[in-house]
């Protein structure tokens, strides 16, 4: 199956082993992802808030060069993948957005007709390879690991594949790998997102909620889905701890890195070295 | 005749809803920094309702949501807070004198959008530096720490690739920021 992939900035960046561990599953899953041509920044929560319809142009431009293309738009990051579904949304929902968007797009030369679907990588995963092609793919059962699935926001609200209140499809896909997984409250509650640069206070304590429930569960890792999820709870992890002068840590892994190892992909293509806080401890359970 | 706060608020995408609100409150019961506000999600709309203008837009707390969407899931009216939140903004924004209390975000948000206009794409390390020039260099020490470790861990791209095509994103920027609104 081929499929247009939009990588946004941090896996470029912070989430390279995001990156890597998506490209190891998809060529083992027989899912061939086309980088989108020149693609830029969705806008985030950023652009949007000094101006809409400039963080809907810059979300759409993407859609514009994806347009026509073969194959669905997958997207790995939470915010990405919310920000070019709601673009989309909006422009259904009010002609008034799709005028200004396709006047402003006309006269630069961008097109948005043949809009291709906008999909999470999870999403995917989950429909179109589906649970039981993965599980006769496991070659390295998760046994005995313990993990709290956290999906954050933007992957199931406002216009998620899953339930926004309690989602279950992370859950699903690491209980096929032979993982325990936990009832983790928390699973759709906010890391803070960006806020984090700005307003610490106000989001360390949102951090630390989230690993204390996780290490309450004795969650082994919190497994993600998200490169700023991932950011604020692994990068911050050391000083969101100091400050509320927590002892122990948890570590912070993407649901791609999980599925490469129990599907039996060397470790160092996976980018297992990249997270602060390790999970070299935690993976000693399965071997 | 001059539209009022609620009206204007209305004319934009996802604020038309805002007169169906019955102040129940489900909307600050689920958001997650409700308790760090002064006007909460419900006042908010109270106060817009009762054409308060200035005091909404001079507000903090518009800047404190975190776009985690609990209320627009929640709220049994069908109302879009989230992008409610989001009119608030742009419209704050726009006003010529942004109150000393937001200073600090508006450098961040700043920041952020100026990277994006001249490359395209977002980089981290990139924004942090213009983040903390811009407000308080010091903040730097603060990053310090984490950057390093994040570099020690190769997940620093100090040169990341941008747009290629600049012009066009530029472009389209400069378009969609004369149109204002929608």
């Amino acid at each position: 199956m081929t499929y247009q992939y939009y990588p946004g900035c941090s896996l470029h960046a912070s989430a390279k082993d995001y990156d890597q561990s998506i490209q190891g599953v998809a060529q083992l899953m027989d899912l061939e992802l086309k980088e989108v041509e020149d693609w830029n920044c969705c806008g985030a929560t950023v652009t949007p808030s000094l101006n809409q319809l400039q963080g809907q142009v810059l979300a759409a431009r993407n859609l514009a060069i994806a347009a026509g293309k073969k194959g669905d738009l997958v997207v790995p990051c939470n915010a990405c993948y919310m920000s070019l579904k709601k673009v989309q949304y909006n422009m259904g929902k009010y002609p008034k957005v799709r005028e200004n968007i396709t006047d402003i797009f006309g006269q630069v030369g961008l097109r948005l007709t043949g809009m291709p679907k906008v999909r999470h990588f999870l999403e995917v995963i989950l429909e179109d390879v589906g649970l039981e092609k993965i599980e006769r793919m496991v070659k390295k059962p998760l046994e005995g690991l313990k993990v709290a699935c956290y999906y954050g926001c933007q992957l199931v609200r406002p216009l998620g594949f899953d339930d926004p209140e309690d989602p279950q499809s992370l859950d699903r896909l690491m209980s096929t790998l032979g993982a325990e997984t936990l009832p983790y409250s928390q699973k759709t509650h906010c890391c803070g997102g960006s806020l984090i640069t700005t307003q610490p206070d106000l989001t360390f304590k949102m951090v630390d909620e989230l690993l204390e429930e996780a290490r309450s569960l004795q969650a082994d890792l919190i497994v993600v889905t998200c490169p700023m999820c991932q950011l604020n709870l692994d990068a911050y992890q050391n000083q969101v701890n100091k400050k509320f002068n927590r002892k122990t840590t948890v570590p912070v892994t993407y649901f791609t890195q999980l599925m490469g190892i129990a599907l039996g992909l060397s470790k160092n293509k996976l980018g297992l070295k990249k997270g602060v806080i390790s999970p070299s401890k935690a993976l000693e359970k399965i071997g | 005749m001059a539209k009022d706060f609620a009206g204007e608020v209305m004319s934009y995408p996802g604020g038309e809803k805002i007169l169906a609100c019955m102040q129940c409150g489900t909307c600050t019961g689920s958001c997650p920094v409700s308790h760090n506000m002064q006007y909460t999600p419900r006042k908010l709309i109270a106060l817009i309702r009762a054409n308060q203008r200035e005091k909404v837009l001079s507000s903090l707390d518009i800047w404190k949501c975190v776009s985690c969407y609990t209320c627009t899931a929640r709220c049994p009216r069908g109302i879009k807070f989230t992008d409610i939140m989001y009119i608030l903004k742009n419209l704050a924004w726009n006003k010529e004198e942004k109150g000393a209390e937001v200073k600090e975000i508006s450098a961040f948000y700043d920041s952020f959008q100026k990277l994006i206009e001249s490359r395209g794409r977002m980089n981290e390390s990139q924004l942090v530096f213009r983040y903390s020039f811009r407000t308080n260099p010091i903040k730097l020490l603060e990053f310090a720490p984490m950057g390093l470790k994040l570099m020690s861990k190769g997940r620093v791209a100090l040169l990341s690739p941008g747009v290629s095509n600049r012009k066009q994103v530029q472009t389209i920027l400069k378009m969609a920021g004369e149109r204002r609104g929608a």
